[in-house]
């Protein structure tokens, strides 16, 4: 893929369509790209360079920005398979308590059946019960 | 191109490094997804490319700017007696009317133009200076540039002639006039 587009100054094409004050900035801002800086310009063409080639390798992907982004990517995919785990513990434990609470509590509010008063064994022991109290 | 895509980049970016990276970025998109896609529509993509990844740079530097905050809170940087951070620029006045170019006098006035100038298109409104940029510098038409903008073109004739305005006012009030 060939980058040609419309770089480089053509002042007798924008005359045609660019208004006076705006063709006049616009020179300016011609001027301002043709004297960047020798370092700017040679790492520009290199980037030109690399897109034309192809897909940088993730190696050198890295060094493009202070923090890379597939370095932050990998790291909130880490913490997110971290925080997922310590989760779903956390979660898996609240709802063993809440099972043994309402088991406990079903137990405690639970009407005594009426074959409990027929049965002798437990009349015995609630007398047993009175008497130590 | 990539000079030009450059300068846009620190104009709404002003830094050069994200700049550098955005344009790398812009140019591998533009390469890796439209190659196929006709010529003609390569500097419409390329601009929304770009400006796309202009936008992401923007997001990072609002999150780095936080810690740069953080420490001019605590008294860092160069400011005057009130407190303002002082802006070398804002001292240069320029005398009427520019020299011609060619002499040491008119190299140094035409440099100090454009040195306003660039402060002055870097303060415009990003919307504002996207549509001025691509219109007349870029000089894509009115459609390409609505398309690039993701917006009407109603909408990019406003953002341009309020650019014009904005930009030529506050050259007039640094007492520059083209």
């Amino acid at each position: 893929m060939e980058m040609t587009m419309r770089a480089g100054v053509r002042p007798d094409a924008r005359k045609k369509v660019v208004p006076g004050f705006e063709r006049q900035v616009a020179g300016y801002l011609d001027e301002a790209a043709r004297t960047l800086p020798d370092d700017v310009s040679r790492r520009l063409a290199q980037a030109r360079a690399c897109a034309l080639a192809g897909p940088l390798p993730p190696a050198q992907r890295l060094r493009l920005g202070v923090l890379g982004v597939p370095v932050l990517r990998s790291a909130l995919l880490a913490a997110g398979v971290v925080f997922t785990f310590l989760f779903g513990q956390y979660w898996g434990m609240v709802s063993q308590v809440q099972e043994y609470r309402a088991v406990d509590t079903a137990l405690l509010i639970d009407d005594l059946p009426i074959d409990a008063y027929l049965d002798p064994d437990f009349r015995a022991w609630l007398q047993r019960q009175e008497q130590e109290s | 191109m990539e000079k030009r895509a450059f300068k846009q980049a620190v104009y709404a970016l002003r830094n050069d490094e994200n700049a550098l990276d955005a344009v790398q970025d812009a140019m591998m998109k533009l390469v890796a997804s439209y190659a196929s896609r006709p010529a003609d529509e390569w500097p419409m993509l390329f601009q929304r490319i770009l400006q796309n990844a202009i936008h992401d740079q923007l997001r990072r530097q609002k999150v780095r700017n936080r810690w740069v905050m953080l420490l001019s809170a605590l008294g860092l940087g160069a400011r005057d007696e009130d407190g303002v951070e002082e802006d070398p620029l804002e001292r240069m006045q320029v005398e009427q009317p520019v020299s011609a170019p060619g002499t040491p006098h008119g190299d140094h006035e035409r440099r100090a133009v454009l040195a306003i100038i660039e402060q002055e298109v870097s303060r415009l409104p990003a919307r504002q200076r996207e549509a001025f940029m691509m219109r007349y510098w870029e000089e894509m038409d009115i459609a390409e540039t609505a398309e690039a903008m993701g917006c009407s073109e109603g909408s990019v004739k406003t953002h341009c002639s309020r650019a014009t305005h904005t930009l030529a006012a506050a050259l007039r009030a640094k007492g520059v006039e083209l």
